[in-house]
């Protein structure tokens, strides 16, 4: 899967890139020329429609002003002008009260079916003239626009100064239009004003309709006398105007007021309400101009170009007599006018089309020709891999590509060479490493101690021969069994052996297999003074195992392991079997020779009061004076006192070792005993001896061993003066619970050479007789077995000190606090 | 425009104080006839066009060329549509037409033996008659007594003349002007004005 995505991928890549460097400017490109293109339509539409909007503004406006002025003609008539100039006079002379009761008396007269009235006016020459102009008869030709509004009027008649009926073309009006809105506005306080009635619906005609009202003026042309009232339909006098206007399928003119009502529109009846209240606002502007609009007018939403412009002299007119504007309202459906841009947006997206298959078709072509021989190198470069490549590669592109066929195959030479090498290499290093272990094996092998390696697991791995033939080799059989299923010894051993692995974790078989020791806990062995102690630098040369009778000292020592393999530890043994016995033996000899020094010192005890026995019972002898005699038997008695009290104190600590018991000493007392035992003063003389003792907890200890200590140490000291120094023997409680001793010479001290050699067994700077070297060793063995420490300083040429501390065991001290 | 309309309310507030003085003569309530000395009519009529004329000047020079110089803003005959300022004959026409409406009797107004609008054409023999008079002596004016039914008038016509260089060239390029050879200092039309009269019998009607 993953090689033929790899075979594929440079393809598409290149394909894709094709694409996305062909594509983006030409989608760039052609979105601009659909956004410029959109934009264009509507900027040209847009001027378009409103040129469209004021010319036909101009033109309507034209047709209202002429028919605004053939009206104008109709009030400069001259007999008309004298029939209301008279009919003011006559008002005039009346006063208001008279002019009210007339016009409620004509009023009534008008209303009623055929009165005098009625006839009179209808039949009147003033109404023949108004019919006359409402016909155009009278002009002698007649134009287009003449018949229009001749179709167009719905009816014309004149009023005088009070607002009455003067004449009319139509017997359905009312006679008093004094209180109309079209009427003040037209009669505008005598001074007369044109005055243009907007669109409204006339509920007699049956129709909608608009008006020009414009005032008689009176023949000095000073006030006004009369109103001329002329009513349209709305639809028959603009249609002829506004409905031949239309261009395309869907363009056309509307003329509309500044509240949005049709006046004419070839599409919407007259009077409704164009569909978008929000577009009243947007095409009602005194200014021509053209918008984008959020609709139509006609009830479409979608966006649309409307060009607009205001009737200019006649909205004048209507704007000062009704508030209202009239508008012209120039539109095209959205779809048509659009209709280019889709054609160019079809076309865009036709031509982006065709130019994302061409790229396709030409980056599969150039990839083809770019990726053959790529692969080609691919092939080979695999082939070279793998050392199979036995041909040189033959490209022929002569670009970059032949240049990298060229280097391969020298870098594929150049690979051989290398490779053949290498393999020699190879076997070399291998042989080497089988040597090695061969070697390695035949030292370990040739090795007179036992070694055997095993993993964190405590499985053997490997063992010597020295090693099989300790633990009985038959046993082994090379598997991976577990170090304790191999050599047995105890349980305790066991986990001292565990132990003695730094960091190395208490496997479940080994914990397992010294359960028999579970028993004793780490705290007993701590207050066990016999037990080792492993932070103890003399004891880490003297951990032993004991393998069918034979004792070794052993010694871990880690192994390399292997990356992600586990960590290996190798075990040599070294048998200390007859070394162990030989030292016991030259313990129990020194043990013999402490023997035979304190006997001597007893013997020299007893020896001078013996003396004093014999000589006294000599004299008894030759001495008849009975007094004397009883002197000298006084004298013998004493003496025996003292052999006797030489002879308990022997006694007491020969019973105290057959005991084997433990007893509070006071360890000031054993110094002095030993010392007394030693007779040190009466060997050397010139040695002085000081004492300073100071007061000490009772000590619980064995007699014989303190005194030992004590013995080695002195015994070394005064041999060390010689027949001249000072001796010091100093004790004190260090703290409630350790007791130390210091037991200082004068002598010529320890050389540096010698002083890491003290403690060890059998290293003596006596002469042959003098020492055997065991006595420190002997001592250090006691000090620990109690827990404490010895530790001996000195300078060369000024002496040594010999510090050694004891602990009082808690349990005794509680006992003596509470007695 | 302000100091335009102030100046318009100046001239209307003249105007009514001269016409209260000039109709001492006038029925109060059409039945009383006040006695008191007046001032005569033609004598009215020189005062109101003494101030239109006046006004017109001022409107002129001192308005219309400065803020046009100036570029703040133009002169145009559509001066409404176009946010512009009328023309001084517009201004006097409109003028004429404010004082109309506040209903105090005394009309004026601007025509021509060849205006550019109809409207602005003589409305009577006497004005066409009194149009030609001025145009042939300007420095004295034609005036007389009309009547409208049975109202009289006094109606004065004052010759206008082409005073700037701006009237010659508009007239005479305009497309609606009958006559294009103006030049400075002819007359091109008259100041017309109307003052009401009383009726000359109490009672005839």
């Amino acid at each position: 899967m993953r090689e033929s995505s790899i075979k594929g991928g440079f393809t598409k890549k290149l394909i894709l890139s094709m694409l996305l460097v062909g594509l983006l400017p030409l989608v760039v490109g052609l979105s601009m020329a659909f956004y410029l293109g959109m934009r264009e339509i509507q900027e040209v539409n847009g001027v378009n429609f409103q040129a469209l909007a004021i010319e036909t503004a101009r033109r309507v406006d034209l047709v209202v002003a002429e028919e605004q002025t053939k009206n104008q003609r109709i009030t400069k008539n001259p007999a008309l002008i004298q029939e209301l100039e008279q009919r003011r006079d006559e008002i005039l002379s009346l006063d208001s009260a008279a002019v009210h009761t007339l016009l409620q008396n004509e009023q009534s007269a008008w209303s009623t079916q055929d009165s005098p009235l009625k006839s009179k006016i209808i039949g009147n020459a003033l109404s023949a003239l108004l019919t006359q102009a409402v016909l155009g008869s009278n002009t002698g030709y007649t134009t287009a626009t003449s018949m229009v509004a001749r179709s167009a009027t719905r009816c014309l008649f004149i009023t005088d100064v009070s607002g009455r009926l003067v004449a009319t073309t139509d017997p359905g009006v009312s006679y008093l239009h004094g209180h109309k809105s079209w009427w003040t506005g037209a009669f505008h306080h005598k001074v007369g004003k044109p005055y243009l009635g907007n669109l409204e619906f006339d509920d007699r005609l049956k129709t909608h309709t608009f008006s020009i009202s414009l005032p008689i003026m009176d023949s000095i042309h000073y006030q006004a006398v009369g109103v001329l009232h002329r009513v349209y339909d709305v639809k028959e006098f603009f249609a002829p105007t506004i409905d031949p206007i239309q261009f395309g399928k869907t363009g056309h003119v509307m003329l509309i007021d500044s509240e949005g009502r049709v006046l004419s529109c070839p599409i919407l009846a007259t009077g409704v309400q164009i569909a978008n209240h929000d577009l009243i606002p947007l095409v009602t502007p005194l200014d021509p101009g053209w918008v984008s609009a959020p609709g139509d007018g006609h009830g479409n939403l979608d966006e649309s170009i409307i060009g607009f412009a205001v009737l200019p002299a006649m909205s004048r007119i209507s704007l000062e007599s009704s508030g209202q504007a009239w508008h012209i309202f120039v539109w095209k459906s959205s779809q048509e006018l659009f209709a280019p841009v889709i054609d160019l947006g079809a076309w865009i997206l036709s031509f982006g089309a065709l130019a994302c298959v061409l790229l396709i078709a030409l980056g599969i072509l150039v990839s083809r020709r770019v990726v053959r021989p790529i692969r080609e190198l691919q092939h080979a470069a695999t082939l070279s891999a793998h050392q199979e490549l036995t041909e040189p590669i033959v490209i022929k592109t002569g670009d970059e590509i032949e240049g990298l066929a060229d280097e391969l195959n020298t870098m594929n030479a150049q690979l051989q060479t290398a490779f053949s090498r290498l393999a020699g290499e190879v076997e070399t290093q291998t042989q080497e490493v089988a040597y090695l272990r061969e070697s390695t094996t035949q030292i370990l092998e040739g090795i007179p101690d036992p070694v055997v390696m095993v993993d964190e697991h405590l499985h053997v791995q490997y063992m010597n021969q020295a090693f099989q033939q300790v633990v009985d080799g038959e046993k082994w059989t090379g598997e991976e069994e577990n170090l304790f299923e191999i050599i047995s010894t105890d349980p305790q051993q066991q986990r001292e052996l565990v132990q003695e692995l730094p960091g190395f974790p208490v496997p479940p078989e080994a914990a397992h297999s010294t359960n028999g020791a579970k028993d004793a806990p780490h705290a007993s062995r701590m207050n066990d003074p016999l037990l080792q102690h492993r932070e103890s630098p003399s004891f880490t040369k003297e951990p032993v195992l004991t393998i069918k009778d034979q004792i070794f000292r052993y010694a871990w020592f880690p192994i390399a392991a292997r990356a992600g393999k586990g960590q290996k530890y190798g075990l040599v043994l070294r048998d200390a079997t007859d070394e162990k016995r030989l030292q016991d033996e030259i313990i129990n000899s020194e043990k013999l020779t402490s023997l035979g020094i304190l006997c001597s010192g007893i013997g020299h005890e007893l020896n001078n009061p013996l003396v004093g026995v014999i000589g006294l019972g000599q004299a008894i002898q030759e001495e008849n004076d009975s007094r004397i005699i009883k002197e000298h038997a006084q004298g013998i008695v004493q003496q025996g006192q003292r052999m006797a009290q030489v002879i308990r104190d022997l006694t007491g600590q020969i019973r105290g070792q057959t005991k084997g018991q433990r007893e509070g000493l006071n360890l000031n007392e054993q110094l002095d005993l030993i010392m007394s035992y030693m007779a040190i003063q009466d060997t050397h003389p010139d040695i002085l001896i000081r004492k300073d003792y100071q007061e000490l907890l009772p000590y619980d200890g064995m007699p014989e061993e303190l005194r030992l200590i004590f013995f080695h140490v002195i015994k070394n000291a005064i041999q060390a003066m010689g027949d001249k120094g000072q001796l010091s023997l100093r004790t004190h409680m260090k703290d409630a619970t350790w007791i130390e001793v210091k037991i200082e010479d004068t002598g010529p001290g320890i050389p540096p050479s010698h002083q890491n050699k003290i403690f060890d067994p059998y290293f003596t700077t006596k002469t042959q007789g003098e020492g055997n070297g065991l006595g420190l060793t002997i001592v250090q063995r006691i000090v620990h077995k109690y827990g404490g420490n010895i530790m001996l300083e000195s300078q060369e040429g000024h002496g040594a000190t010999c510090t050694i501390t004891l602990p009082i065991e808690h349990k005794k001290q509680t006992k003596e606090g509470t007695t | 425009m302000n100091d335009v309309r102030r100046r318009h309310l100046l001239l209307v507030t003249c105007l009514s104080c001269i016409g209260m003085l000039g109709m001492p003569t006038l029925p109060a309530n059409g039945k009383e006839r006040d006695t008191r000395p007046g001032i005569a009519p033609e004598v009215v009529a020189s005062y109101l066009h003494a101030i239109i004329e006046a006004d017109r000047t001022i409107y002129s020079k001192y308005i219309v060329n400065r803020l046009q110089k100036k570029g703040i803003v133009s002169v145009h005959e559509a001066w409404e549509q176009n946010n512009a300022l009328p023309l001084p004959a517009q201004f006097l026409q409109k003028s004429g037409r404010l004082v109309a409406d506040k209903g105090t009797g005394i009309r004026f107004r601007l025509i021509s033996l060849w205006p550019i609008y109809e409207r602005n054409g003589p409305a009577t023999n006497f004005e066409r008659k009194g149009l030609e008079q001025v145009s042939q002596v300007p420095d004295t004016p034609y005036s007389g007594i009309i009547r409208s039914g049975k109202m009289k008038f006094y109606q004065a016509l004052y010759a206008d003349k082409a005073v700037t260089k701006a009237c010659v060239t508009c007239h005479n390029k305009h497309p609606l002007s009958p006559k294009r050879d103006f030049k400075l200092n002819d007359v091109m039309g008259a100041i017309v004005i109307t003052i009401p009269l009383p009726e000359e019998k109490k009672g005839k009607q």
